[in-house]
């Protein structure tokens, strides 16, 4: 499997909260991230790609068309945005790296060219923490080994 | 006795090169239309990143899969020597015949590796290569189809020779 690895950037607000637990329950999972006046994040995403290879060009897509296709579909929806409200992305779901991962994969994995296949979303909270969401049938090399 | 399990190592390297990228078959406007400003022949650089994971057993005696040392100058030897401080497509003969983009850099990356690895009995498992922060290549060696290997294992070509220069001027995008 050759991955091609690409990265971007976003800095968004959000909170922790889950209509499904009480107020107290909240602060008692979510602590401080159910601030409810929110907080925020510099999050970083990857996208993992797999692709045949264009025997001319020698590469598996154009990079122009893939930053476009991230910025109208994540970008321009997340960037700059209290993630929780701002965007039709995130209704009803809690914004956790987790569900963002998810969500950026199920997001993209539609619109992207049929002939490029997204294997993973990885998404960076901060230097600390990073969720990942990968297409369940196949097997990534181990990511954990390739930290920002 | 238990089955001794597999570890994988890891080491890091730098190389810097420069490249640019050019269809031979395709005219400039159409070049540039598809490069950008990546079609300068005259070539821009990367530092580039290099991560090699190796896996295998645990030697008892030494406590090690293989000892760091020979990794780093396995990889100084076997890629990093052949590619720092060059360009690409003017020195390294392989570029001959392939665009200098990561993924085909990370075909002829694991190629080299894999064959000096292989008297050790050792496996390659994953490399990556990355040419910024923002754009890397994970790549197993599994076969990949559209990059020719032909030339993977020639020697690069000195500072001195490199191929003749058809490139001459001043501008940002030179003219043959």
């Amino acid at each position: 499997m050759l991955l091609f690895k690409r990265r971007y950037h976003f800095a968004a607000a959000h909170r922790l909260h889950s209509p499904l637990l009480s107020e107290d329950e909240n602060k008692a999972v979510f602590l401080q991230c159910n601030n409810a006046n929110g907080h925020g994040h510099n999050y970083e995403f990857e996208l993992y790609l797999e692709g045949d290879i264009n025997p001319q060009t020698q590469m598996f897509m154009d990079l122009v068309e893939l930053d476009k296709l991230v910025e109208t579909h994540l970008l321009d929806e997340v960037d700059h945005v209290f993630l929780d409200n701002d965007t039709i992305l995130f209704k009803g779901v809690i914004t956790t790296a987790e569900n963002i991962a998810f969500v950026f994969f199920k997001t993209l994995d539609v619109v992207l060219p049929s002939e490029v296949k997204l294997v993973a979303v990885r998404v960076y909270e901060s230097r600390n923490n990073a969720a990942i969401y990968q297409r369940p049938d196949v097997t990534l090399p181990p990511l954990v080994y390739s930290v920002r | 006795m238990p089955t001794p399990a597999t570890i994988t190592i890891q080491r890091r390297a730098d190389f810097s090169s420069s490249h640019y990228f050019w269809v031979n078959e395709w005219s400039y406007d159409e070049n540039v239309r598809a490069f950008g400003t990546t079609a300068n022949r005259f070539g821009h650089g990367h530092n580039y990143e290099l991560i090699v994971s190796i896996s295998g057993e645990v030697d008892p005696k030494t406590g090690m899969v293989m000892n760091l040392k020979e990794v780093k100058s396995l990889m100084e030897s076997t890629v990093i020597a052949p590619l720092d401080f060059r360009c690409l497509n003017r020195q390294v003969p392989f570029f001959q015949d392939n665009q200098p983009t990561l993924e085909a850099l990370s075909v002829y990356i694991y190629r080299r590796l894999q064959r000096a690895l292989a008297e050790t009995g050792l496996q390659l498992a994953w490399i990556e290569i990355r040419e910024s922060r923002e754009l890397a290549v994970l790549y197993d060696g599994s076969p990949v189809n559209g990059i020719h290997e032909a030339k993977v294992f020639w020697d690069s070509i000195d500072d001195e020779a490199g191929y003749a220069h058809d490139v001459t001027g001043t501008s940002r995008h030179a003219t043959v």
